[in-house]
């Protein structure tokens, strides 16, 4: 990256910042919809609309509330997207307890729909992963960060000890990549929060759990049932894939035609 | 040489007969000299073989032989196990070697009246499943098979051979029975080698009992590749690989040699990261499965099973190639262990050099005090020894024990090396046992390959089949314990179709006796039943968590682990979910905790080599010994002897697992005194019976204490002093059968002396448990009893118990009956070792010699018997005996039965309680 492009996308980073806070200007609540389960749920489900009647993504994820206006003509004419980060029990072949989604429908313009569910035990991952197939299965392009890598081989090995299939997907746009390949020079590593600071301007809270300690809070809810542990960690999902979608507008914003182009040169 | 013994000998035994049928004109000797010399030197009148059977034995010259090595003397047939001849330096003709000892030394007088028994079996001919000479086809297996064992010098397959390749074309599952040396493992080496150079895709997971057998198997494997061109990434995967190596063989290893406890531990629970070799594997060899038996071999069948549900799920159904040394139910045992329907191929085709065998008793010698006793095995072992050595008959020695190895290394070598002119082969003969070091050991194992050392001393490590190349003479040092091991042993003698010599010395064991008595019988005795459970509860239950954490359980596994029963399973399934270890979701059992529960499950119930003994005050380390060996053998004040040499224990740090020695010349050697005691913890079960006071079924602590040591001088075996030790008692906490016998009883029985009773009390114990096996499914050495006072108990020799004596209190009545019965129908005058005396020196705490050596013990057992199942008094014939008095001194589904409910739940209970001692392979 040029040191002259480089400014270029400080300078809209800025701009970024002011449309948010017009955004700030018309507060609106987003809606929750955390179902109440019964107890033959193998997970809780919780859902959030993130529109301009609701008031676009809240202020509790990154300390102010926005709208991405420009989403719908910079990304969209692909279809429905599918935005997923899981979370799992630890590194190695363990389980994977928590499934986190954002879908943006084309026809519904500057909405997005968030759903996170989360196993409500280490027997629940198989009726966890068979919704996530679902989802996946709901749309030709995935946008994940480090999934490539990650989460679909790791999706795919849990699965194959359910005997489920898992989708393929037409085009599965991983972020971590493109991050790498424009900074991975110029940034001490490529980790979304480090995205978040220097690319987004966003920040997060003091309150964003350490993915490290994911795993024992996990534990803990299983162990104890109480869901107090778990609401950071729900949290940390929720951000991880709002700043999914803001980067992806950014990457759009300042390479036009970045989605054709990716899927094209890939 | 006794009278009796020539008495005895006019009836021909079934043994000999067999083998006498053999070909005598295609004996690989070039002319019939040799046969002639053995039939002249065997049958001889000095000697005093078996006159009736030189008369009558129908002798047939079969029909001449396809010989198909040109000139006898350069034709390498026992090169189908492919290992190179090793050649002496001597210039002399082993097998006239062989002969001339017969001839000179067991001829001399002091030696002939030891000998109680000699036997001549001869050569058997090599056989083929084709009448071409020229078998050019090889069993259809591939061109550069073929012209690689040209180049060997094989120009045909062995009948047993041909048939495993055949077989496995044929799709069938294959179990091969052959003798050590039959060329045993090119039965599996050509199917498997012929498919990867046929297809050049597949994987190929071979087994082996124990690490060393793989690594031997290896340097074989290694040769053939090479030899056939083969590009396949080999190797062996255990716990002394090294990471690199690791990582390459998951990636890239296409056969891949591991051993049992390794594929539990860690290749089925991490199958994701073997995923190439589990879609692809084609066969699956095990090696050796007559060793996998008792709770080793149930642990290993469900191993098993948990291999082939993973394969399967990756989409591979493997065919099964393995192989056994001789036991009694090949089949039975090859399909239980493997869940599949099996074809046995049992006629071994490779060719035998004839073979002499020996049974020698040392001699009995009056003390200064005029009583009698029995020199022990190693004063007649080592004098043979050398004398052996001496004539360049390469010779491979079995003692009993670790010290008995150094001991008879040592006199020996004391021999060899106070003579000018056998000086040199102190240097060639060597010992070999558990606790050398594992380079130690190959280094021996490839002197003795390379035929650099004429002689090893060895214990049991040595008599699984590692390729240590062709030896002459086998000298066991005492009786094995089973049939099944003395011909496994004297196996390996007689590699090379030449004339071999074995020589059994009896030990004071009550079985060596007898058998010294009635050599007849050993030879008439068939080689013991390998026996396994797998569905026992204790052991499925510890697999189907450890399956369960490998893929989650549903109730189609009933295929894999109960035979199809589901309802068996789901009994287990619930029970295992009600107590928390497994949770079900959607139909299926899910393992959530987040500890790895293979690490908790032992297969084995021997312990590692875990004490490491160093030398001196610096790092240099000499061996390690398992936990129980260690603490038996390396007490403060203790002579550890080590290839000769003898070390003083300074120190012995038991929490670390360290002992320190010195070098130290010290003239005696010592042995550790032991007491054993048996604790009940908690009672489980109790029954009323008539004759006892009540039958019972406890959690038991049984503790073997060392109390001291005492200090022997070598050679004259003289007591010269005590020294005390103060370490923990072995613990085995384990579940016993017990019962006490009624005050009443015990006068009664008392009224023909002391010695009557308890004599006759260990009788019912050594019936009892010799009989248990067969009722509950076990192996012998997995079951044992100990007598305190007038209480018996039988216990399982398996940490938490494993259902054994359990099952004996559930069949109490149907075990006594069948004791009883034993003991009426054996036909021996007044107690062997198939009835009352016991088959093995597994016994840690000696019997008093009272006890021993009481003249009637089956009238005895009998006695007692007949009082423990409520029947009329039997009265005793004591004829002969002196009768002088002597002082006295949670709720399962319900499917499942409830005995199988609880055994499961006590399978949990103790996987909580004793599975935190984790083994590292």
């Amino acid at each position: 990256m040029s040191e002259l492009k480089k400014s270029s996308w400080l300078r809209l980073s800025k701009k970024f910042k002011e449309n948010a806070a017009l955004n700030r200007a018309s507060p609106c609540p987003a809606e929750e919809l955390t179902t109440q389960p019964s107890e033959e749920d193998p997970f809780l489900r919780h859902v959030e609309i993130y529109s301009p009647e609701t008031g676009g993504f809240p202020s509790d994820l990154f300390g102010e509330s926005f709208l991405l206006e420009s989403f719908q003509d910079l990304c969209s004419g692909e279809g429905p997207l599918v935005f997923w980060d899981l979370e799992t029990s630890g590194l190695g072949d363990v389980p994977i307890f928590m499934l986190g989604v954002l879908l943006y429908f084309p026809s519904q313009p500057q909405a997005f729909r968030l759903e996170i569910l989360t196993a409500k035990g280490f027997e629940y991952e198989e009726a966890l992963l068979k919704e996530a197939c679902d989802f996946l299965s709901q749309s030709r392009l995935w946008i994940s960060f480090n999934g490539r890598s990650f989460d679909y081989p790791r999706l795919k090995k849990r699965a194959f000890r359910y005997d489920l299939e898992v989708p393929e997907c037409e085009y599965h746009l991983d972020l971590l990549m493109q991050v790498r390949r424009r900074w991975k020079h110029d940034w001490p590593n490529c980790k979304l929060g480090t995205v978040e600071r220097r690319l987004l301007n966003l920040e997060r809270g003091k309150k964003d759990v350490p993915g490290s300690e994911v795993p024992e809070r996990y534990n803990d809810y299983v162990a104890t049932k109480n869901w107090k542990w778990m609401e950071p960690v729900l949290d940390h999902n929720r951000r991880d894939l709002v700043a999914m979608a803001v980067l992806l507008e950014r990457l759009c914003e300042f390479e036009p035609g970045f989605l054709k182009d990716v899927q094209s040169a890939d | 040489m006794r009278v009796a013994s020539l008495h005895r000998a006019s009836k021909p035994s079934a043994y000999a007969l067999l083998k006498i049928r053999a070909s005598l004109t295609k004996a690989p000797f070039g002319d019939q000299s040799l046969f002639k010399f053995a039939v002249e030197c065997s049958f001889s009148a000095s000697l005093v073989m078996r006159g009736k059977l030189r008369k009558e034995e129908p002798v047939k010259k079969t029909e001449s032989s396809q010989e198909v090595f040109g000139s006898p003397a350069n034709a390498p047939r026992e090169q189908n196990g492919l290992e190179p001849t090793p050649r002496i330096t001597s210039s002399s003709n082993p097998d006239t070697q062989v002969e001339a000892f017969i001839e000179e030394v067991l001829r001399l007088p002091k030696n002939a009246k030891g000998i109680e028994w000699i036997q001549h079996e001869p050569a058997r001919d090599a056989q083929f499943l084709t009448d071409s000479e020229d078998d050019s086809n090889f069993h259809g297996l591939d061109s550069r098979w073929k012209s690689y064992l040209q180049e060997q010098g094989i120009h045909r397959l062995y009948s047993h051979q041909g048939e495993a390749v055949d077989g496995i074309r044929e799709g069938k599952h294959v179990v091969v029975v052959s003798a050590t040396a039959s060329g045993k493992s090119l039965c599996y080496n050509l199917p498997v080698l012929d498919h990867f150079l046929k297809k050049g895709k597949g994987y190929a997971l071979y087994l082996f009992p124990t690490k060393a057998l793989a690594q031997d198997q290896m340097r074989t494997l290694d040769g053939h590749i090479k030899g056939l061109g083969l590009s396949l990434e080999a190797g062996v995967f255990d716990g002394d690989t090294e990471p690199h190596m690791r990582k390459r063989l998951k990636q890239k290893g296409r056969l891949i040699l591991t051993n049992p406890d390794m594929l539990h531990r860690s290749i089925l629970p991490h199958h994701g990261g073997w995923a190439g070799l589990f879609a692809g594997l084609k066969y699956i060899v095990v090696d050796e499965v007559h060793s996998v038996r008792g709770i080793f071999g149930s642990n290993v069948a469900n191993v098993i099973r948990r291999l082939k549900r993973i394969a399967k799920r990756y989409g591979a159904s493997p065919q099964f190639i393995v192989a056994s040394a001789t036991i009694s139910n090949p089949q039975e045992h090859a399909e239980s262990l493997l869940g599949e329907k099996m074809q046995v191929i049992d006629k071994d085709g490779s060719p035998r050099g004839a073979r002499t065998v020996v049974f020698w008793n040392p001699p009995l010698v009056e003390r200064p005090d005029g009583t009698k006793y029995r020199k022990g095995p190693l004063s007649v072992a080592t004098r043979i020894l050398p004398e052996l050595l001496e004539r360049g008959i390469r010779t491979i020695g079995f003692c009993q024990a670790r010290s008995s190895v150094e001991l008879m290394l040592r006199y020996v070598w004391d021999r060899l090396k106070g003579n000018k002119s056998t000086k040199h082969l102190a240097e060639k003969l060597e010992s070999y046992r558990a606790g050398y070091l594992p380079n130690e050991r190959r280094e021996i194992e490839r002197r003795l390959f390379s035929g650099e050392l004429l002689g090893v001393v060895s214990t049991n490590a040595l008599e699984l089949g590692i390729d240590i190349g062709g030896l002459d003479a086998c000298l066991l040092v005492g009786y094995p314990g089973t049939v099944a091991s003395f011909l496994q042993r004297a196996g390996r003698a007689g590699r090379r179709a030449r004339h071999s010599l074995v020589i059994f010395v009896a030990g004071s064991e009550p079985i060596d006796q007898y058998f010294m008595r009635h050599p007849d019988a050993f030879f008439q005795k068939s080689p013991e039943a390998a026996v396994i459970e797998p569905e026992n509860p204790y052991i499925l239950t510890k697999h189907l968590i450890c399956a369960a954490y490998e893929l989650p359980l549903t109730l189609e596994d009933a295929q894999w682990f109960t035979g199809g029963d589901q309802s068996l399973l789901r009994g287990i399934l619930d029970l295992l979910a009600q107590g928390g270890q497994l949770k079900k979701a959607n139909g299926k059992y899910h393992y959530v905790e987040k500890d790895f529960p293979a690490k908790k499950v032992k297969l084995r119930t021997v312990g590692d080599e875990n004490f490491t003994i160093y030398e001196g005050k610096g790092e240099k380390i000499i061996g390690e010994l398992d936990y129980v060996a260690g603490l038996l053998s390396l007490y403060e004040g203790a002579i550890y002897i080590h290839r000769s040499e003898t070390h003083f224990v300074e120190e012995l740090d038991v929490e670390n697992q360290i002992a320190r020695l010195r070098k130290d010349d010290s003239g005696y050697y010592t042995q550790a005194l032991l007491q054993k005691t048996v604790e009940e913890d908690q009672a489980l079960e109790k029954k009323a019976w008539p004759n006892l006071d009540a039958l019972k079924l406890s959690e038991v602590t049984v503790e073997t204490r060392i109390t001291g040591f005492k200090k022997v001088r070598f050679h004259t075996v003289e007591n010269i002093g005590y020294g005390e030790v103060d370490l923990p008692p072995i613990r085995l906490e384990t579940v016993a059968l017990h019962f006490e016998v009624p005050q009443v009883l015990v006068e009664q029985a008392m009224e023909f002396g002391s010695e009557f009773f308890f004599s006759g009390l260990h009788g019912v114990c050594r019936l009892f448990t010799g009989l248990m096996p067969f009722f509950v499914m076990g192996d012998p050495r997995d079951i044992d009893y100990f007598i305190d006072g007038n209480t018996v108990y039988i216990y399982d020799v398996f940490e938490g118990g494993i259902g054994y004596s359990e099952k004996a209190y559930e069949k109490f009545e149907g075990i006594l009956k069948a004791s009883l019965e034993h003991a009426n129908s054996c036909n021996c005058p007044a107690g062997c070792p198939s009835c009352v005396l016991p088959s093995s020196s597994r016994y840690e705490v000696a019997l008093e010699p009272g006890i021993r050596e009481f003249p009637k013990p089956k009238e005895a057992a009998k006695y007692l018997l007949h009082a423990f199942l409520g029947l009329e008094t039997y009265k005793p014939n004591l004829e002969g005996v002196d009768l002088a008095p002597k002082p006295n001194p949670l709720e399962p589904e319900e499917a499942l039965d409830p005995q199988v409910a609880r055994k499961v739940e006590r399978a949990m209970r103790g996987l909580k309680k004793f599975g935190l001692k984790s083994q590292e392979d």
